[in-house]
Order: structure tokens, then sequence, then C-alpha cells
């Protein structure tokens, strides 16, 4: 028993050592932005609250609730915005081209604006990318996850989505990336190409839209997103 | 008074919520470093939690329960990196199994670092938040299971089977004093 209290102590001692705080640069970029987020209108948390069964797992909830709290958004539809055609950015920053069809109440095609508040294309050591964008008029958030395997046949399907879009909302993760979907709720697939300065991504997909916290219509999903290398 | 800042950020005071995540992210990012063992995954997740707290405020009922609230976010977007992370790349392969822990230390104290480190990372998250939560945080286990949302059996298992398997590898990697002791050497 007392040797179980002393290693209990070594744990509880090894636990508590380590950093204790954050930075100054990460406190801001997290804080900064949260003025122009927009906050959730409660109607929807108490759809999505009485829907929660149907999610996959506490992990898709958490997805869901983060990225329709990230705020007003940039992309415009019908063509109005950013550059007509994702491609290698002179100024680094990614971009993205997206159509909706096939139903739901935002079918059009987005555009990434170059003036929106969050823009940022991550490529972790793994491998894996990721890519959220907040900013603009109407209100659109989005977060996507590219597996790190995606270049690969066997990967092709590992592409994660969650879209909030005034006055719209879907998510896709047929590969469980994040919590996943229910099997056969959704499909999807990448295309990686690798450029000399920069990657595209082309993702196309089929989900029900969410829009009013239940599975709906299916939506698809053609998307074209650029990241500086 | 916090009650007060939560329900201002809950009317949509960004202000408000400002003073109340700055208060607060210290103590979230080193709960997400202890549980991910990774600084830009602890990060992420902290945004994570922050911005979806400042999404979904409007929603949370009672003010008091902010903190613990806010825990849950964290420990979902930790389990969320974790998962993420596991899956993108199989960095629990190249773990070594306890068995294959060194059985003597010349440094007992470095030693124990690096086993526990190791063992620690073979744990799966949902483990890992337990006892960061119990252990850095004081939770006791009623307040695990709230804020981890699974009963108190569960969060009492989790525990057991996190500090089995870490009292396994301390026990493994000390010097044999006292069987040396006891063999009359």
């Amino acid at each position: 028993m007392n040797e179980n209290h002393r290693s209990d102590d070594i744990v509880r001692a090894w636990v508590r050592s380590g950093p204790e705080q954050a930075s100054a640069e990460f406190v801001e970029r997290t804080l900064r932005p949260v003025p122009r987020m927009r906050q959730r209108r409660s109607w929807r948390i108490l759809l999505e609250r009485g829907s929660r069964p149907v999610l996959a797992g506490a992990g898709a909830v958490a997805v869901v609730v983060l990225i329709a709290g990230l705020g007003l958004l940039a992309v415009r539809p019908g063509g109005v915005g950013g550059p007509a055609s994702p491609g290698p950015s002179a100024t680094s920053q990614p971009t993205f081209e997206m159509t909706i069809s096939g139903g739901g109440p935002a079918t059009g095609t987005y555009r990434s604006d170059p003036a929106a508040s969050v823009n940022r294309c991550t490529h972790a050591t793994d491998g894996s990318w990721r890519y959220i964008y907040v900013s603009g008029q109407p209100p659109i958030n989005l977060d996507l996850l590219i597996g790190f395997d995606a270049a690969s046949s066997a990967g092709s399907s590992h592409v994660a989505l969650e879209l909030e879009y005034d006055p719209g909302y879907f998510r896709f993760d047929p590969a469980d990336l994040r919590g996943g979907d229910t099997a056969g709720r959704s499909t999807a697939s990448v295309t990686v190409t690798p450029g000399p300065t920069s990657t595209t991504f082309r993702i196309t997909a089929v989900t029900p839209d969410r829009s009013d916290g239940t599975d709906r219509t299916p939506v698809d999903v053609d998307m074209t997103v650029t990241c500086p290398n | 008074m916090d009650d007060e800042l939560v329900a201002r950020a809950a009317r949509g005071d960004a202000d408000a919520f400002d003073a109340l995540a700055r208060d607060r992210i210290d103590r979230l990012f080193g709960i997400a470093f202890r549980i991910l063992r990774d600084h830009h995954d602890a990060e992420d997740a902290v945004q994570h939690a922050l911005w979806t707290a400042w999404s979904d405020l409007p929603g949370l009922r009672d003010p008091a329960r902010f903190d613990a609230w806010l825990y849950r976010l964290l420990i979902r977007a930790c389990y969320r990196a974790g998962h993420s992370r596991r899956r993108r790349a199989a960095v629990v392969s190249i773990v070594p199994e306890m068995d294959d822990l060194p059985g003597t230390a010349t440094d007992d104290a470095i030693v124990d670092r690096d086993a526990l480190e190791r063992a620690f990372a073979s744990l799966s998250t949902e483990h890992r938040a337990v006892v960061v939560l119990h252990h850095y945080l004081g939770l006791g286990l009623d307040e695990i299971a709230a804020v981890v949302g699974v009963p108190h059996g569960t969060a009492r298992s989790r525990l057991h089977y996190a500090l089995l398997k870490l009292r396994s590898t301390i026990e493994a990697t000390e010097p044999p004093t006292v069987a040396v002791a006891e063999s009359g050497r």
C-alpha cells in the first residue's frame, strides 16, 4: 500500500511538472478573432442537443460545436468575392472554391475572400493538412481535415469537412478522422496535387444537409483548396 | 463576479469573454499539454475549446457551471486531437510494451520520467484525461465523471487502470535496492 502511495506521488509529481503558461502569441492568436465570431443561435443549440444521439460520438459533437463557433464568414455565393479559381497564391494565402448543389438552403458557388479574418492552412509533421477559414458576409465557417495518406489510393476518402454557412450547415467524415459519420451517411474523396509552391486538394462529397439539425436532402459538394507549401 | 462575466459573455459581450478566457487559458493549456504531450496539439485543443465556448455560451443555462463546462469542451477537444493523431500516425506502435521497459535504472529520476512518458503515451486519451484531471486539477471522481461525461464507475475504473499501468512502470524501473538488502548480500 505504501508502495502504491509512493508510486502515486511520483506520478502526481510527474503530471504536475511541465509548462504552466500558454505563450502570449498563442493567447492573442486565439482571442483576437473572437469579437468577429458569431455566437450560435440558441434555437440551433436546442436542435443539435436534441439530435445528439444520431451523432457518431463525442468527437463528432465537439467538431460540430467547434466550427459552429468559428464566426463570420467571407465566402460569397454566386461568384462574388475572391479569385475565380484557386491556384498557387502569390500572397501565400490559401484559397478555395466550393460548389454546393443538389439541395439545401445554400446551393451555389463560394470562394474565399482575401480579407477573411481566419484563412489558415497547416501541414502537420505527420503529413496531414488542416484548413480553417472564417470570414465574410454572409457568415461562413469552414474546417477541413485531410488525412496524412490522402494522396494514396487507400487514403482517398480520408477527408473530413464541417461547414456552416448562413443559413445552412453540413459535415462529413466518412473515414472517421474526427469522430466520424455513421456508416454510409456520407461519401467523400480527395485528390492531392503537390506543386512547387502549393498543394491543391480536390474534394468531392455527398452528404446530408443538416441545416435544421437533422439529416435532410443530400447535397453534392465539389471543392478545390490550394494551400501554400 | 465571474457569473456576471459569464452572463455578459453569453449575451454577446466579447470583452467579458476575453476576460474570462485570459483568466483561464494558462490552466487550459496546462491540462491539454499534459493530456496530449504535444505543444501544437495542446494549443489546437485549447483554441478549439475556447472558440466553441464563445459560440455556444448562449446555450449555457447555469453560469456557475461555466468552468466545468469549459473543461468538458477542452477534454472533448483533446479526445478529438488525440484520436486524430492516433489515426494519422501510429504513434503508439513505436511505444515499447511495458514488458520491454528496462528493469533497472542507474538514474532513478531520469528513468522514471522517461518510462512514465512512454507508459503515459501508451494510454488512451480517455485514460490520460482522467489521470490529469485527478493529479493536476485535483478533481475527485464525481467531478471527473461530470467533466468527462461518464458514470462515476467508469471514471473510477479508468483512473484505476491508468494508475495501475503507471505504477507498474515505476516499479519496473526502480533499482532493486530492497530485494538486494533482503537477500542478505
